[in-house]
């Protein structure tokens, strides 16, 4: 089921919340069983075969997380995380391997189990926590509400164990304020404006700019094709999940922030703290903390902290498994390679004292190398994606779209019939929607955030309403969220 | 001095090395966020330098779960074996 959908709007969310609220104000105890029944119906609502595979996984890390706790027998959280990992190498990258040793790559088309790589990576976490001992197992039924509560099951953000429980244990005895209704119906409509309304408004035009990739497509046009893909991606995704965030307090739940205004930023330190910021989280802590830490502690090289062994190594590892984590492609590995670069190169920069550039340019410079990235992570395929960066990166390639040479005539460039901008009624559509969309990106604040707080006033509520029906406006086109495939 | 003042001081003398800043003073109340080049890469770099000094074994999840430097500061006191 999509957040999205009529379905999930009119019938399922309504009924959830109305039965949960009957048995909240009963003397049952019967929240968490209720929640997790109606996450299960939501999961398996568009492919059912899928549940069996998420309730084995539930099973299987229910197990491993008391064999754990209770040192049953050695290695038990490495066979926890293996078998996560078979599981999910299975289900999503079996061909992706298998191509890997083949000379002549087989084409593949297999369907990925929906939020495998997100209900895989939070228990992944949750075994490891368990033998940090800073959490315990839980019996059955709250582990599989902590992996399938429906608001973070399908994309997350990625929920750690530690900040759930205490939330999960109030529930169950009742004494949880749930006053965060009108906060989370607000978040909600936020979040479901910037994707059915905005998202979705950008995304014909990126379709139609990657479509036309091998059709003398140039400079200008490249740039603002991915550029709006940026934003296409960032309202598609921090929509998602301002979405949970919303949901989530409307069962008195408070989900991690998962996007806090990534374009603003001005280094791509900074950008990695504020996009994705949950699996971002999960990496620096799961992956690239322990590592970096693992091969310095083997004392490889005579002299301590070297930044080989504390950045470079760590750094490309764990970008290149962040990579692969969005999806069995060469493309996502690229994508978490030129990240990884931009990121040593940041944090080089600053380890050697480098003047800092001067606001402008350091934001240039970052948005341009977010972007490199995104070319790969939206073109079909490598080459593609390739193909595009050559036209990016070509500055020759400037040419005036031949409907405006009636009105402008600069001497020594090309005038052309392009294949993007190549009428004035689509090029100015265009320009309004990206300026109007990259104008909301840095102006909408944060609004999954702990601190945000609604100022209940007249010119809020008029806004609120004109985001409501603006977005149910738009709802009949129902287009799938980007995240939906990892 | 009490032993967890002078952990405290040892961690200031390792915080000043890595952030390369003589006027960093710590307190038990400093977070993170008091430290505005704090990042991954720098809590490595803690990390490190504190195994070394105490001669200890930490896990970079639990120095991340601290609130503030009290607690770094109680945990390597009740680890540690070498003030």
């Amino acid at each position: 089921m999509l957040f999205n959908s009529e379905i999930f709007l009119f019938l399922f969310l309504p009924l959830t919340i109305l039965f949960f609220y009957i048995i909240r104000l009963s003397k049952f105890k019967l929240e968490l069983l209720f929640l997790s029944a109606s996450s299960l119906l939501f999961y398996a609502w568009n492919d059912p075969k899928w549940l069996l595979l998420l309730l084995l996984s539930i099973f299987i890390n229910f197990l491993f997380a008391h064999w754990i706790y209770k040192n049953k027998f050695k290695y038990a959280l490495e066979l926890g995380v293996i078998l996560n990992i078979l599981l999910i190498g299975w289900f999503k990258y079996r061909y992706f391997i298998l191509n890997s040793f083949l000379e002549n790559p087989i084409t593949f088309n297999i369907a990925i189990p929906l939020a495998i790589s997100f209900f895989t990576f939070q228990q992944i976490a949750f075994l490891i926590d368990i033998q940090d001992k800073t959490v315990k197992p839980l019996n059955f039924l709250d582990h599989l509400f902590f992996v399938s509560f429906f608001p973070q099951l399908i994309a997350g953000p990625i929920v750690l164990a530690k900040n759930i429980f205490p939330q999960i244990k109030a529930i169950k005895n009742k004494i949880k304020a749930l006053n965060f209704i009108t906060l989370g119906f607000t978040i909600f409509f936020i979040g479901l404006f910037k994707k059915v309304f905005l998202a979705d408004s950008i995304a014909p035009y990126v379709t139609v700019g990657f479509n036309n990739i091998y059709n003398t497509l140039t400079f200008l046009e490249a740039w603002s094709i991915i550029s709006a893909f940026a934003l296409q991606l960032y309202f598609d995704f921090s929509g998602y999940s301002e979405m949970a965030v919303g949901l989530g307090l409307l069962f008195g739940f408070r989900l991690p922030v998962n996007f806090n205004i990534p374009f603003k930023s001005t280094s791509m330190i900074d950008f990695w703290k504020r996009w994705h910021i949950s699996v971002t989280r999960f990496f620096m802590l799961y992956v690239y903390s322990p590592l970096s830490l693992y091969i310095n502690r083997l004392n490889l090289l005579p002299y301590a902290n070297s930044i080989l062994l504390v950045l470079i190594i760590p750094t490309i590892f764990t970008f290149i498994i962040s990579g692969l984590w969005h999806g069995p492609d060469w493309k996502f590995i690229y994508f978490g390679l030129v990240n990884g670069i931009a990121l040593i190169i940041n944090h080089i920069w600053k380890i050697y004292k480098m003047p800092r550039p001067p606001r402008l340019i350091a934001w240039v410079l970052t948005m341009s190398v977010v972007l490199v990235s995104f070319v790969f992570f939206r073109a079909n395929n490598t080459s593609d994606a390739i193909q595009f960066l050559l036209i990016m990166f070509n500055p020759f390639l400037i040419s005036l779209p031949s409907w405006l040479f009636a009105y402008i005539n600069i001497p020594g460039l090309n005038v052309s019939t392009l294949p993007f901008f190549a009428t004035g009624v689509f090029t100015i559509k265009f320009l309004i929607i990206f300026f109007l969309s990259f104008l909301l990106a840095l102006k909408i604040p944060n609004v999954s955030d702990e601190n945000f707080k609604i100022k209940y006033n007249w010119r809020n509520s008029i806004l609120l309403s004109i985001i409501v029906l603006l977005s149910f406006s738009s709802l009949n086109q129902e287009v799938s969220f980007i995240y939906f495939q990892f | 001095m009490d032993s967890k003042k002078i952990i405290l001081k040892k961690l200031e003398h390792i915080f000043q090395v890595i952030f390369d800043d003589d006027q960093i003073k710590l307190s038990y109340e400093t977070t993170a966020s008091d430290i505005e080049e704090w990042d991954s890469l720098n809590q490595i770099k803690i990390i490190l330098a504190c195994e070394k000094e105490f001669s200890v074994k930490l896990n970079p999840r639990e120095i991340n779960s601290f609130s503030n430097l009290k607690e770094m500061v109680e945990h390597l006191n009740s680890i540690n074996t070498k003030v």
